[in-house]
């Protein structure tokens, strides 16, 4: 009996299917037919819009609640060289700013008074305006997002208020490691000239005006660049009349954007250092990633839930921390990207000291994933936490919607329709020679891109009875790396890194 | 409240706001799981379905009724809250300076708790967690978080010297 089994029998008495007489006087009496799971098939909710976008339409009538999300194919690697956060800036205004009817106040106390969730972003390399509310309220909602979407006022106030406090945002941005590891680990994994790693400034963002985020919102928030998730408490032959009179007449032309850089370049291996004057030393073990379509993706996510992505059964986290007592959390994550390969990353924040003996416990860790076979037991439960968790990618009708979506949007239904399908059976086929193949190809420690945010001083010294050098941890150099300049991003220091010993 | 039986745009606006706060509530199993331990936790899990419809059923008349029978003097408890100036009060703490009327009591609350928290490991694996969940870059919060983790961190001090 476990939690889930219990909430799922719970959920059945609502629904007035009258179990009371079977429901036994114990909980562990309770009994239950064996569990066959099959995902949705995308192809039932696909519409392929005559206004233009491809919409997901998964109709649930359980609740009086419709949830509409337009992902939108915009996002930071749009923004012009000298107006880095112009994506951002817009995106947050597009449902906040007020449209051409209504001010920001009036559009606000509209939805208070529908309690209507209406949100909107820009993020990296793509966006979503969502548009949560009851569905006796439907055609007002509908109406409000269409404004939205057309004819946002993005009110002058509300730009600069928001500017405002992305500038007091960015004088505290040395204040934390978390946020400096953050940011050098991007510059480290994919070049300091990767639009990713093109940081907002207050040069960039006191050039963002009214008219650059109208001109931005109306190059590229246009149906040809939308993929629609609609669920709820609708009929779906209504809901997709009401979705093209939402999408369709759109007042002005828009323009595809172009494909998104791919042109990344890591830094060298070796031991890079920022020193910070923080009790806590954060670290990072970084090597090239690989991107989703990779053949084997399987193998290596299985791999990687053994060696450190898979919590408190995995090897990072029980040595670093259960035998070691080094840190609170540790582990590692090996995602496919969809459009550039993350790295293979692998952190953990400690005190200064054992800064070192916890990274060589790190990278012991990765050695030995690669040079010895997992146990039959280990691959075992790394295979069951995958697909026993499966069904929550599925779980509300949202999530149906929201999930093929964004398939949708980034090609991998056009490639590979029966993804999902097949997910199960694809982790299910890794094979101990796979895992350990797998990470003997990408798990080199040698190689190893390692970023260090912490008291030089007392990390150089190490822990008193695990004393290890630095310079045991890699054969690249070891280079401290200056802090930057919050307001601009440039290193404090003139030299860019300066090389250690 | 008293006076005037409330306009109806005000009082559909609160139904509407229970409505869809009370239906997003159940839209995934584990927080249905909760709302029916909860209902049955306060009397009956059946309000879990029967709610809703009671609170759409209330009228004008109704909210005045019952502000009228609750809202009396009789009920009435006031606290009224003063300090005296400059005699090592806990609002003197100079960590504090800076902070809003609003923001105060909530570190002040925290430091009598801390005061009585003596589990050091306890409380390395708190500062832990905050370290580690950082403030979402809201500016307010960061504030506030690090005087909280400068008061932990000064308590663990305090507990490991002893």
């Amino acid at each position: 009996m476990n939690l889930r089994s219990l909430a799922a029998t719970l959920i059945c008495l609502p629904l007035g299917m009258a179990f009371a007489a079977e429901i036994p006087d114990r909980p562990e009496k309770l009994t239950f037919p064996e569990l066959t799971y099959e995902p949705p098939n995308p192809g039932n909710y696909r519409v392929p819009l005559k206004s233009g976008p491809v919409a997901y339409v998964v109709p649930d009538r359980t609740l009086p609640l419709v949830t509409i999300s337009v992902l939108i194919r915009a996002g930071a690697y749009l923004d012009p060289p000298d107006k880095a956060g112009l994506a951002e800036f817009t995106g947050y205004l597009l449902a906040r700013g007020g449209t051409q009817r209504m001010t920001a106040e009036e559009l606000e106390e509209r939805l208070a008074f529908l309690a209507a969730n209406l949100g909107s972003g820009l993020g990296d390399d793509s966006g979503t305006v969502t548009l949560n509310l009851l569905s006796k309220d439907l055609p007002e909602g509908l109406r409000i997002l269409r404004e939205v979407l057309t004819e946002p006022r993005f009110q002058q106030n509300k730009l600069d208020l928001y500017r405002q406090q992305s500038l007091q945002a960015m004088q505290q941005r040395n204040d934390d490691s978390t946020a400096i590891e953050g940011r050098e680990r991007r510059f480290l994994a994919y070049g300091t000239n990767f639009w990713v790693c093109r940081y907002t400034t207050e040069a960039s963002v006191n050039a963002i005006t009214q008219d650059a985020v109208r001109a931005f919102h109306r190059r590229w928030v246009h149906p040809v660049n939308f993929v629609v998730a609609v669920s709820g408490d609708f009929e779906k032959d209504a809901m997709v009349a009401q979705l093209e009179s939402l999408f369709g007449d759109w007042p002005y032309a828009g323009e595809k954007p172009p494909a998104i850089p791919t042109d990344i370049h890591m830094a060298a291996p070796g031991i890079y250092l920022v020193d910070k004057d923080v009790n806590q030393g954060r670290v990072a073990v970084m090597l090239p990633g690989v991107l989703r379509t990779n053949p084997d993706i399987f193998a290596i996510q299985v791999m990687n839930d053994i060696l450190g992505g898979g919590g408190f059964t995995s090897r990072i986290m029980n040595r670093v921390r259960s035998d070691e007592g080094l840190a609170y959390g540790a582990g590692s994550v090996f995602h496919g990207g969809t459009y550039y390969p993350p790295p293979f990353q692998a952190s953990f924040a400690s005190k200064s000291r054992s800064v070192t003996y916890a990274t060589s416990i790190v990278l012991e860790e990765m050695q030995r994933i690669a040079a010895d076979p997992v146990s039959a037991e280990d691959l075992a439960t790394a295979k069951r936490s995958f697909v026993d968790t499966f069904p929550e990618t599925f779980n509300t009708k949202a999530k149906v919607a929201s999930t093929f979506a964004r398939d949708e949007f980034t090609g991998r239904f056009a490639e590979n329709p029966t993804y999902w399908q097949t997910w199960r059976s694809k982790i299910e086929s890794v094979t101990l020679a796979d895992v350990q193949r797998v990470a003997r190809e990408h798990l080199h420690p040698d190689r190893a891109v390692i970023l260090m945010v912490g008291q030089k001083a007392e990390i150089e010294q190490g822990d008193p009875k695990h004393p290890v050098p630095l310079k045991d941890l890699s054969p690249g150099p070891i280079m401290q790396v200056p802090q930057r300049d919050p307001m601009t991003m440039a290193p404090i220091l003139k030299a860019e890194a300066q090389r250690l010993y | 409240m008293k006076e005037e039986p409330v306009p109806a745009e005000e009082l559909q606006k609160v139904k509407n706001q229970f409505a869809a706060f009370e239906y997003r509530k159940l839209t995934a199993n584990f927080p249905i799981f909760l709302q029916v331990l909860q209902n049955e936790g306060t009397g009956d899990w059946r309000e879990v379905n029967e709610a809703a419809a009671k609170l759409q059923a209330v009228t004008a008349e109704d909210v005045q009724r019952v502000a009228r029978e609750y809202f009396t003097k009789d009920n009435r408890a006031v606290a009224i809250y003063t300090r005296k100036p400059g005699t090592g009060s806990p609002s003197d703490d100079p960590d504090l300076a800076g902070l809003s009327a609003e923001q105060r009591p909530i570190i002040q609350r925290i430091v009598q708790a801390l005061a009585a928290e003596t589990d050091v490991a306890q409380l390395k694996q708190s500062l832990e967690q905050m370290l580690s969940q950082g403030d979402g870059g809201d500016p307010k919060r960061q504030q506030l978080q690090r005087i909280i983790q400068k008061k932990v961190t000064a308590r663990i001090a305090e507990l490991e010297k002893k």
